[in-house]
């Protein structure tokens, strides 16, 4: 059931990343969003009217050697002047002792609002809620809300993204991939080399899962390269800074692809 | 725990500031705002067909930048060095190899898109436009009527947003050169003024080639003549820049007449490109009222209402600037052996309606072009206009050729020249010496010009005021 779930997920976004009929779009490489490929995203949400795909994968091996794969379809939407809305369904293949364990990895409802773009006296602010359902045989258990706040700030081709979250409720097991932890925060830098459409990034984070559980530190860099007018490829490496605690290797790629549909654009006013 | 404490405080903090503290002084802040374009499968079909001229906009889009970031952030003294620099990157480095993608233009103007984001939100909307259009040209599955309705469907959507559209109502001229800033830019940094004005010269004149080709292989002849004449430009600077701001209707007048509201916005838009260029320029408006000035301006390029022309004024705008040489020359017309340096136009200052003699870009060298455009020029274009060239420099073939109107007529269609940018033959061939210097010798011409846009102007004659504009 596994793979053939992955198959049919990835041939679908497959199909939409490279269908001629849907609109052609840009998509802007430094659109940091959360996980492509770093955990840090920027202050910014998909524009107006955009659609964003994303098609990764993540390959996460912890200290005691057990693996999983996970493939997480994401959609944006950006519904609202300077904000979005979106919807990921992450599909996991954790190590079991009889083999690898495939399941849908939960169902996560989120919403981004930017309230201003930088300015000389302050910093992009934005600020993200998702909503964690228990959907799928790898979900853990509960539904979760988590809020995050978002803080970007750029010196030319460098800038500085600052996340941290916390998610409400108690301590309940938690999903295989994409799973809500309980705080989190941390910084990114990233820089553009503007003329070959790349970003470079490179991150810190600390880390809780459950509150029960010990803190992670983590490090992980990564880039993001335009590869056509509409199309992003990313790609990225996670390990844990602490002896104790964190995953021994992760390793990330993907593509994104932002486009619109339009029977949802606005007419235009007529002549 | 002390973590999680401090992760709380962290969260509550912003939540808390946001909730009393912050929205004062977010109010006023800029928003974001960004929309997403027209979609449609026309998209990106200029940068796959036409990709030497696609990403030569990505080039212009830096300039453009990193002008303002020196504007603002240098101070005066140091700010001709500064742009000497950027001139000489661009010109022998980033336009030769220009980027593939669009620019991330924060990243070259850092201090400018914090100062005024809305200047740079209302231009990146209407190059946007400017790139659709292209797109929708560029895409030969589209017929030719339902590239006109495109064009204007996707008008229309760039004008929905009314916040960030510069108005389809031609402005008056006159808020470009005769406010209090005004023309301070082009006075203290008239080469770097030149290139920015063959970027809007260009990308007003690459509509013509598109328009007017038959066949897809005319369209690319006429894109490489177009962007041959683009880089003649770059000789010998600033001599051969346009000296006048390129008009849409006179750059591009096949262009204007199908869709006159986007040859209006982007007129609007290249003004609106050199104000702000005065305004970062102008030592008289201090660095703290910069953004209150620019932001000004915008409101008044999105208002139709005032400050406005009507479009037969707005045609008219070239003969009181100078004309279609002054404006850089016709996009499609003739390329001509370059004129001496001695003989450049520099030191002579251009009356109105004088320029077409020694049209501004009408010497083509080669030479100043990057090796893939002459490559691809030797494919096409270039055989021909070499023959010509020799054929023209011979004074008894030029001689027949002016004599023989047969010749002239099928010298001028071979060239895809629009009738409204014809220029004789003798005009073409002749050496590009100075037109003010040719009545003083008195040389009898073999036969008169036609009649061109620009030349109705009897010498000496003051020039009306600028419409739509009150003047105390």
């Amino acid at each position: 059931m596994g793979w053939k779930l992955v198959r049919v997920t990835m041939a679908a976004g497959g199909l939409i990343l490279a269908h001629p009929s849907l609109a052609q779009a840009q998509i802007d490489y430094r659109n940091l969003d959360d996980d492509r490929p770093t955990l840090i995203e920027d202050a910014y949400p998909v524009e107006r009217y955009a659609f964003e795909l994303l098609t990764p994968w993540r390959f996460s091996r912890d200290r005691a050697g057990g693996t999983i794969h996970a493939f997480v379809p994401e959609l944006a939407y950006g519904l609202l002047k300077n904000a979005q809305f979106g919807l990921k369904v992450p599909i996991a293949g954790a190590s079991a002792t009889n083999g690898r364990d495939w399941g849908v990895s939960g169902l996560r409802v989120f919403a981004m609002y930017n309230f201003n773009t930088e300015s000389r006296s302050l910093p992009a602010l934005s600020i993200r809620s998702d909503v964690t359902l228990p959907v799928g045989r790898l979900s853990g258990h509960g539904t979760r809300l988590s809020l995050k706040g978002i803080t970007t700030r750029s010196w030319g081709r460098t800038r500085l993204h600052l996340n941290g979250a916390y998610t409400f409720g108690k301590d309940r097991p938690l999903a295989a991939a994409e799973a809500a932890n309980k705080w989190w925060y941390g910084g990114a830098v990233d820089h553009t080399l503007y003329r070959r459409s790349v970003l470079l990034i490179g991150e810190v984070y600390a880390l809780r899962p459950l509150a029960s559980a010990p803190v992670q530190v983590n490090t992980s860099v990564g880039l993001r390269i335009q590869v056509t007018p509409y199309l992003v490829f990313d790609a990225g490496f996670a390990r844990r800074l602490k002896r104790t605690a964190g995953p021994d290797l992760e390793l990330t790629a993907g593509f994104s692809r932002a486009f619109a549909l339009p029977g949802l654009m606005p007419a235009g006013r007529s002549r | 725990m002390t973590r999680l404490l401090a992760v709380v405080r962290m969260i509550g903090g912003i939540g808390f500031g946001l909730t009393l503290g912050l929205p004062g002084t977010l109010g006023a802040q800029d928003r974001r705002e960004e929309q997403f374009y027209y979609p449609g499968s026309f998209n990106w079909t200029f940068l796959k067909r036409y990709p030497e001229a696609a990403r030569l906009f990505n080039a212009f889009d830096y300039g453009h930048a990193v002008l303002y970031e020196r504007l603002l952030t240098k101070p005066s003294v140091e700010r001709d060095a500064a742009l000497e620099k950027e001139y000489q990157f661009l010109t022998t480095n980033l336009l030769l190899r220009p980027p593939r993608f669009a620019i991330a233009e924060e990243v070259i103007e850092p201090a400018y898109s914090k100062l005024a984001w809305q200047a740079k939100q209302m231009f990146d909307w209407a190059h946007l436009l400017h790139r659709q259009i292209y797109d929708i040209y560029s895409d030969e599955r589209v017929s030719s009527r339902d590239k006109d309705a495109l064009i204007e469907r996707v008008t229309d959507y760039y004008l929905s947003r009314k916040d960030v559209a510069f108005t389809e109502v031609p402005k008056s001229m006159a808020l470009m050169d005769e406010q209090y800033f005004s023309q301070i830019f082009r006075t203290r940094h008239p080469t770097f003024n030149g290139l920015i004005w063959s970027y809007h010269w260009l990308q007003v004149g690459l509509y013509e080639p598109l328009i007017l080709g038959r066949t897809v292989t005319e369209k690319q002849s006429g894109v490489k003549a177009t962007l041959a004449r683009f880089w003649s430009m770059l000789e010998d600077p600033p001599s051969r820049f346009p000296k006048a701001m390129p008009m849409t209707a006179t750059i591009a007048p096949t262009f204007t007449a199908q869709h006159p509201r986007a040859a209006v916005i982007f007129d609007n838009l290249h003004m609106m490109h050199d104000i702000i260029s005065d305004v970062l320029a102008a030592d008289t408006i201090p660095k703290s009222r910069k953004r209150d000035v620019i932001y000004d301006q915008l409101a008044e390029f999105r208002d139709g209402t005032k400050n406005v022309m009507s479009m037969e004024e707005w045609k008219g705008m070239s003969e009181m600037m100078g004309g279609i040489g002054a404006m850089g020359g016709a996009a499609t017309a003739l390329l001509v052996p370059v004129a001496p340096a001695a003989d450049s136009s520099r030191e002579v200052p251009m009356p109105p309606g004088m320029t077409h003699a020694r049209p501004a870009g009408d010497s083509a060298p080669m030479e100043a072009m990057p090796e893939s455009h002459r490559t691809h020029t030797k494919e096409g274009m270039e055989p021909m206009l070499e023959l010509h060239q020799r054929m023209l420099a011979d004074p008894v073939i030029r001689k027949r050729v002016e004599a023989d109107t047969g010749m002239r007529r099928l010298l001028r269609e071979a060239m895809l020249v629009p009738a409204s940018d014809r220029v004789a033959p003798e005009a073409q061939s002749r050496p590009a010496k100075p037109a003010v210097k040719a009545p003083a010798k008195k040389k009898p011409a073999a036969k008169p010009m036609p009649p061109m846009p620009g030349m109705k102007h009897p010498a000496g004659k003051p020039m009306p005021p600028m419409p739509g504009m009150k003047h105390p």
